[in-house]
């Protein structure tokens, strides 16, 4: 994995690593938090590793409706949060808790993650149900969706002399819930064979917001904001959902794989749709369907 | 590459490659209770506790760990022989069973214990789940855990 790995540097601030990241001297820099095993791909060319796990970046912060999330901040430390265990009923820390064991997220952070291009994150799908917005530092800073990293089109890349250094989101106000649904081969297993995540607005009767975010055996999560649209601004009933829910099983193109086929993930799919729906509802209203 | 850690309490200087892990390095300076496992970081066969957090030490980097602490399972006993009270309970409750993935197992619990000194049996299985137990009794050493946190409970009691 580190075969032509020469040099170990520990840079001391953002500054500090960037500059390091972006010198042109014949050296492969590339940046390393501590979850090697995630950038593996990465790591076969590279010549210097630069750890940027002491630069200030591994926070987890509630400020009003404004979530950030340091790219060095582990995903242990967002299952530990106080303040995430309040905000949406908890979305983030289940998300991040169904990665693994604790031994493994006690390394992991989101900024390994998008490097290292793992894309089947329950959180990666929460974060993209969250419209969250990715701060990446290189030479220039450039604010991106998260969901550009996983466009088809014209897809964001991090580089090798990039670090995303923040990840922030607006949570939503008043009668929201939200809920993450996933099937895998075990309880524990970190990949699911999908996952799927529902957030709800709720104005009175009406479904002010509605958004559904699908991954986990998928090439990367995906929003049905079809799905969205035709739940907005209804009022939301079992019948409502039953019918939306059937229709995501056409909008996801699933990998086949070991944990199962492309066609039993899209079946599966409208189930997790309309039990995320019906348990976003209920964390929103305070009442079943 | 010098490598500076202090390892059970004691500072240590290491030489050090930056390719070496931190189980390379700890198995050749003779902390042989740092067992090889998967060499693959999933086993957590060779867990340590790095600034008090679990790590698979086959997977990180020696070099991410300088001027960092690290507790392997040679430090829990005290320096006159006398157990950790979760070396103790595992074998009181017969949780060390072959061995091999006791030390994971005890380092994992300590992560716990010193986070939450009244775990649940739920927390224990979820602290535990990271290290694969090939024996695959579980039932012992969460039993073992939960005997040590009342005993450690105790004790904490008794002192104040």
């Amino acid at each position: 994995m580190f075969a032509n790995v020469q040099e170990y540097y520990h840079a001391t601030s953002l500054r500090d690593a960037l500059k390091k990241l972006g010198k042109n001297d014949g050296q492969i820099p590339v940046p390393v938090t501590g979850a090697f095993h995630l950038i593996s791909s990465k790591l076969r060319a590279a010549t210097c590793l630069v750890d940027i796990s002491a630069v200030d970046l591994n926070y987890v912060k509630v400020e009003g409706r404004k979530l950030s999330i340091g790219g060095a901040a582990t995903f242990q430390q967002i299952v530990v949060s106080k303040e995430l265990n309040e905000a949406l009923n908890g979305l983030l820390l289940k998300a991040a808790q169904a990665y693994s064991t604790r031994i493994q997220r006690n390394t992991t952070t989101l900024q390994d993650v998008l490097f290292g291009y793992a894309t089947f994150f329950d959180l990666l799908t929460a974060l993209l149900a969250l419209d969250t917005q990715v701060t990446v530092q290189g030479k220039q800073k450039r604010i991106v969706p998260l969901a550009s990293f996983f466009s088809k089109e014209s897809r964001a890349i991090l580089s090798n002399s990039e670090i995303a250094v923040d990840f922030s989101a607006k949570l939503p106000s008043g009668n929201a819930g939200a809920s993450l649904q996933r099937v895998a081969l075990t309880d524990g297993d970190a990949v699911a064979i999908l996952n799927v995540v529902a957030i709800l607005k709720m104005t009175g009767k009406k479904c002010s917001e509605a958004r559904i975010a699908v991954g986990g055996g998928l090439p990367a999560p995906v929003r049905l904001t079809a799905l969205e649209q035709e739940l907005a601004a209804k009022p939301l009933d079992a019948a409502l959902v039953e019918s939306v829910s059937a229709k995501a099983a056409d909008l996801i193109h699933p990998v086949s794989d070991i944990r199962g086929s492309a066609q039993y993930r899209k079946q599966i799919c409208s189930v997790l749709v309309r039990r995320a729906l019906a348990e976003a509802y209920q964390f929103a209203k305070g009442r079943s369907l | 590459m010098n490598l500076h850690v202090t390892i059970n309490n004691d500072p240590k200087d290491f030489p050090c490659q930056p390719t070496d892990t931190l189980l390379d390095i700890l198995r050749r300076e003779g902390y042989s209770g740092v067992k090889v496992g998967c060499s693959n970081g999933d086993c957590g066969i060779c867990a340590v506790l790095l600034n008090g957090r679990t790590v698979n030490s086959c997977v990180v980097l020696a070099a991410h760990c300088q001027n960092k602490t690290i507790e392997t399972i040679e430090g829990l006993s005290a320096k006159d022989g006398t157990l950790h009270p979760l070396q103790k309970a595992f074998l009181d409750e017969g949780g060390a069973q072959c061995g091999f993935c006791t030390p994971g197992l005890i380092l994992s619990a300590k992560e716990l214990l010193d986070a939450n000194p009244t775990p649940t049996d739920a927390d224990v299985r979820e602290a535990l789940s990271g290290v694969i137990c090939r024996c695959t009794g579980y039932v012992k050493p969460i039993a073992a855990v939960l005997t040590a946190a009342s005993e450690m409970r105790n004790a904490a009691g008794a002192k104040s």
